[in-house]
């Protein structure tokens, strides 16, 4: 840790409990986090073990039962609904596992979609899309539906859209999930090559092998962290 | 089959919020529908029920304007396609001749008319009832007429010296003598004619007049010149009153039956015509005459609905409201295919694994078709629980703008298979679209997993019809501005006098047994008696009561005035009691009113209104100048004494036009006894203290027709009202249907973007964002359809624009406002599915994962 890099996202006994049918469901029970800007961190664990949750709660998607979230140094409990999706908008980007891109509007609208909720003028809208695009290498692809593209091109698209707004984190959520092992490994390059650019990356996957990409492993289990890898070489 | 109906029968009850609205939507429009089917079918359809209609003829006449008999009582109509008058009325003379003449082609002719004034004595009680006829001798047997009870009027019943007979109806039968059979052999004084009750006739035969009104009298043709003493024109060859019918011969066709009389016809007539437009040059009347005879074409026409002058004069009110139910119809199809639409999708899992499992397109078709033909006779069969209701309701509407007692509109076996046709197609038609839409799957994709695009499908479709419903809703609802803002317009209409506080009444002296000489002076006795009464602030009477729809028009003729080819000369006339314009409160502008000094003996004078002296005497004096009617000679008959101010006289939409009063005392032919009497307080307590008055004075003297102006005015309204009224009800019916299928619309749309709303809020969008994207995609569609809907309103409101008064068809008023109610409403509608998709939580774009 050094004063040049920053804690971007800090969780500190952050507990997620779900109350179904006066069934209590302990999601989260006291995770402690700390990732620090331009860090690339995988969350690996089971099905089940509360890596989704936490994702949603790091994305201002859900809101934590109990413990504190500072991100980019502000503490995010207690925000209205209006301000956390302002955060989500400039701080956050998402790749999604099935990519969600909206079928009725082309490539170029999915990725300026965020940028939209940002008031942003038109003509910037278009230069950081367009850069976007160009980035993930769907800059040919602007004016085409999404049903006309491959699941990996699919998924540039999704890409870029995080992108486009200049986030401060990018939380991925499986992002290889539904692609084939060539698309898959792909995506992972064009991650990779994000984080080297500087980008800081949150992903949360079930497979071993993506999650070695990270800099830093996770592994959560039963709605805890249980183990921290870190990879050889990495600035952590 | 048997299978797919019960399917059909248990997928709905599945869904029973989707049939409710379903079936509820398809009753409105089926029974609307329905309804106005009954009105087309009483009035356009239906036939008399006599033995074999189709074999009956009615005999009529038509020729060029101008060209006919001196008088005529009766119908004419103008051909709009020839320009001719047609008529049914013809002379006796001709009824004579025809029936003489065609037995090798007509097994019978007869003759019938109503009789306009009469008076009735039963038990002592005076009444008047307006619906007599009378009828040739053979009149019940040719037709064929069912007897409910007692025998029909026979030949020898309209003998000279036959004892007088009357045959009454059931309705009358029920009313006068409950039904009682010791009724046969009674007697009643009509027009004070003791004539013995005969025969009933059967409930369902109303006569051969037109249609709606029911003959409650029924007596012999040779009894008339007892009826009606005074009309001793009636056997004069150009007086044209009686209608002719026949029964063909079997075998013999129309074409025959014109071909074999035309000339017998011919001949009848030649004695009757007049001399048509003023002969030029060297031509006698004379000749002008016989030219005008081959100007007069015989017509025969199928008599199976007797006369039908009245069932045509109605047929564009008719076409207005099935236009308007038609819309309504479509309205409700759109709305259920829009549902069907949604449900198809909704049903795309099960869909595809029927299809996976081998069935054909076909028959999946076929499947979902019985649905919603299913659902259609639920729709109908509620529908005509509707119809039940909507006919009592149309009634009273008066769409004939006739008292409602006299129109039936029965549910028969005619109406109840329209409904079932409907039913089918309707049924079909928004069936149809949706079934081939949720049979056209792609299988492979059906099944797949995985990856996914967001948003859902849109349905083209659905937006279309949306759209479609919107505009149809606009285009109602912009007949319904309309035909409202025409209403309003004519009921704040200044009439030209004070219409409020007159009470009104009449009385026939003529049918209580008083000589028209005598009239004058009787009606003079009633008003001096009512002017006494408390309350009572001025009384008159009239030959023709105010803004009646009655008229008396005559051509003038003016000193110094010579009219130029073609000019309208025709004057509005009325004999008038020298309180008239004090009571009516009709302003003098000049000159001098009447006085009980302007009578019979005395100087012969009149007044005029301000557009008969701008005509006639432009910026100079009407007052000393002299006018009469009819021949150029008679134009120094009467002097002008004073001028009043214009006023609407007939009917409230007429344009100002010249009109002539004259003192009621100087009238040469006065029948008319028609009171106005201007009262304080509620004018309805005043009609008991009128008859009582009245019977003191005459008591075979019946009181008839008591009402207030104000009354009579809304009477002459009654088919304005009921364009309101109606495309009123069915505009906003059309809206609630839109409204609610926007909202499904809308509301199936959000739930089947649920993830990506999501998304969309994952990414930053605030509520707002999401609340105004429905809202927006709301009035994207209603702006679509106020576009489609103001074109097509637009062209359409050109067919009604002579049914408007006070604005034009393309008010741009009525239009604005409608498109802002249609928007307003698309954003009401928008407003809790927005609410709703505002309020998607983003973890959804996650948990879809």
């Amino acid at each position: 840790m050094t004063t040049e890099n920053p804690s971007l996202i800090k969780l500190e006994g952050v507990t997620k409990v779900f109350l179904t049918d006066e069934v209590e469901t302990h999601a989260l029970s006291g995770i402690h986090m700390d990732i620090r800007k331009g860090e690339y961190v995988s969350i690996a664990g089971p099905s089940g073990c509360g890596k989704s949750t936490l994702l949603s709660i790091l994305g201002l998607l859900d809101t934590p039962t109990d413990g504190t979230y500072i991100l980019n140094g502000r503490p995010v409990q207690g925000l209205t609904l209006p301000e956390r999706a302002r955060i989500r908008n400039r701080e956050i980007g998402f790749i999604f596992q099935s990519f969600n891109l909206i079928g009725d509007l082309t490539v170029y609208e999915n990725v300026e979609l965020p940028l939209t909720y940002r008031g942003m003028p038109a003509s910037e809208r278009k230069t950081r899309v367009t850069e976007a695009l160009e980035k993930v290498g769907m800059g040919h692809r602007a004016k085409h539906l999404p049903s006309q593209l491959s699941g990996g091109q699919q998924q540039r698209v999704a890409v870029a859209r995080a992108l486009a707004g200049s986030p401060a984190v990018l939380l991925a959520d499986e992002p290889t999930g539904n692609l084939d092992s060539k698309n898959g490994d792909a995506v992972m390059e064009l991650l990779h090559s994000l984080h080297r650019a500087g980008s800081t990356i949150v992903m949360v996957t079930h497979d071993t092998r993506f999650a070695r990409h990270a800099e830093r492993t996770i592994h959560v289990f039963d709605g805890r962290v249980v183990e921290e890898q870190v990879e050889a070489g990495s600035a952590h | 089959m048997h299978a797919d109906l019960r399917f059909a029968l248990r997928s709905l009850l599945k869904s029973p919020g989707f049939t409710a609205v379903a079936v509820l939507s398809l009753a409105l429009g089926i029974g609307a529908n329905t309804t106005v089917f009954s009105l087309v079918n009483e009035v356009l359809l239906k036939s008399l029920p006599v033995r074999e209609p189709g074999q009956l003829v009615l005999f009529s006449w038509a020729a060029p304007e101008r060209i006919g008999p001196q008088s005529i009582n009766g119908w004419t109509q103008r051909d709009a396609a020839t320009g001719e008058t047609i008529c049914t009325s013809l002379s006796l003379h001709t009824f004579e001749q025809l029936r003489t003449s065609s037995s090798a082609l007509l097994s019978d002719v007869f003759a019938f008319a109503p009789l306009d004034r009469v008076n009735v004595v039963l038990d002592g009680n005076a009444e008047v009832v307006t619906t007599g006829q009378i009828v040739s001798g053979n009149y019940h047997a040719a037709l064929g007429v069912p007897m409910l009870a007692g025998r029909s009027i026979l030949p020898t019943d309209d003998q000279p010296n036959a004892p007088p007979v009357v045959v009454i109806s059931a309705g009358y039968w029920q009313r006068k003598f409950a039904g009682d059979p010791a009724a046969i052999g009674r007697t009643l004084a009509v027009n004070g004619v003791i004539a013995e009750i005969v025969g009933v006739t059967a409930p369902q035969f109303t006569g051969t007049l037109q249609i709606g009104e029911v003959q409650d009298l029924t007596l012999p043709l040779a009894l008339y010149s007892r009826l009606s003493p005074d009309d001793t024109d009636a056997t004069q060859p150009w007086c044209w009153w009686i209608r002719i019918m026949g029964r063909l011969q079997p075998g013999i066709t129309r074409a025959q039956a014109h071909a074999g009389l035309a000339g017998v016809f011919k001949e009848s007539i030649k004695d009757g015509l007049n001399a048509g437009e003023p002969a030029a040059g060297s031509v006698t009347p004379e000749v002008a005459k016989a030219a005008n005879l081959d100007k007069v074409r015989f017509v025969v026409n199928p008599g199976g609905q007797g006369l039908t002058e009245a069932r045509r004069s109605y047929t564009q009110s008719i076409q207005i409201l099935t236009a308007l139910v038609v819309l309504v119809l479509l309205v409700a199809c759109a709305n259920v295919a829009n549902l069907l639409l949604a449900r198809g999708a909704a049903r795309v899992r099960e869909i595809t694994v029927r299809l996976a499992l081998g069935a054909s397109r076909a028959r999946l078709l076929r499947q979902l078709l019985t649905e919603s033909v299913l659902l259609a006779f639920l729709g109908a069969a509620a529908g005509l629980v509707f119809a039940w209701w909507g006919r009592a309701a149309l009634l009273v509407l008066q769409p004939l703008g006739r008292s409602a007692n006299m129109l039936e509109l029965p549910l028969d076996w005619r109406v109840l298979g329209f409904t079932t046709a409907v039913a089918i197609a309707t049924g079909i038609l928004f069936g149809l679209a949706p079934a081939w839409r949720a049979t056209r799957l792609d299988l492979a994709a059906g099944f797949a997993g995985g990856t996914r695009t967001l948003g859902g499908e849109r349905s083209r479709l659905a937006r279309i019809l949306m759209v479609v419903q919107i505009a149809l809703s606009l285009v109602l609802l912009v007949g319904a501005g309309l035909f409202t803002r025409t209403l309003r317009n004519l009921q704040q209409l200044d009439a030209g006098f004070n219409r409020s506080q007159l009470v009104l009444f009449s009385v026939d002296g003529v049918a209580g047994g008083h000589k028209r000489a005598e009239l004058a002076a009787l009606h003079t006795r009633f008003a001096d008696r009512i002017a006494a009464l408390p309350g009572v602030s001025a009384v008159t009477f009239s030959q023709v009561p105010v803004l009646s729809g009655s008229s008396w028009t005559s051509n003038a003729v003016v000193q110094g005035h010579v009219p130029a080819k073609g000019e309208n000369t025709n004057v509005v006339m009325n004999g008038v009691h020298p309180g008239f314009f004090s009571a009516y409160q009709l302003p003098l502008i000049i000159g001098r009113g009447f006085t009980a000094r302007d009578d019979a003996a005395a100087p012969k004078v009149a007044i005029v209104n301000q557009a008969f002296a701008r005509k006639y005497f432009g910026d100079a004096s009407p007052i000393g100048r002299r006018f009469g009617t009819g021949e150029d000679k008679n134009a120094g008959d009467w002097e002008i004494v004073g001028v009043v101010r214009d006023a609407k006289y007939t009917r409230l939409r007429e344009e100002p036009r010249p009109a002539a009063f004259r003192p009621y005392a100087q009238l040469q032919n006065a029948w008319g006894g028609h009171f106005a009497v201007r009262v304080t307080g509620d004018a309805g307590t005043y009609a008991s203290m009128l008859r009582g008055l009245l019977r003191d004075i005459d008591p075979n003297l019946p009181l008839a027709n008591l009402r207030t102006q104000e009354e009579q005015i809304a009477r002459g309204l009654s088919s304005e009202r009921m364009f309101a009224r109606l495309s009123s009800f069915f505009g906003l019916l059309a809206l609630l249907l839109a409204s609610i299928g926007l909202y499904g619309l809308l509301s199936y749309s959000v739930l089947r973007r649920t993830g990506e709303i999501g998304l969309r809020m994952a990414l930053g969008a605030v509520p707002g964002h999401v609340l105004w994207m429905i809202v927006r995609e709301s009035l994207l569609l209603a702006s679509f359809g106020v576009v489609l809907g103001l074109g097509s309103a637009w062209a359409l409101s050109r067919l009604v624009a002579s049914r408007l008064y006070g604005l034009s068809a393309s008010d741009p008023g009525t239009y604005a406002g409608v498109g802002l109610i249609l928007v307003a409403v698309a954003i009401i509608s928008s407003l809790l599915p927005a609410r709703r998709a505002s309020r998607v939580d983003p973890m959804v774009a996650l948990r879809a994962e």
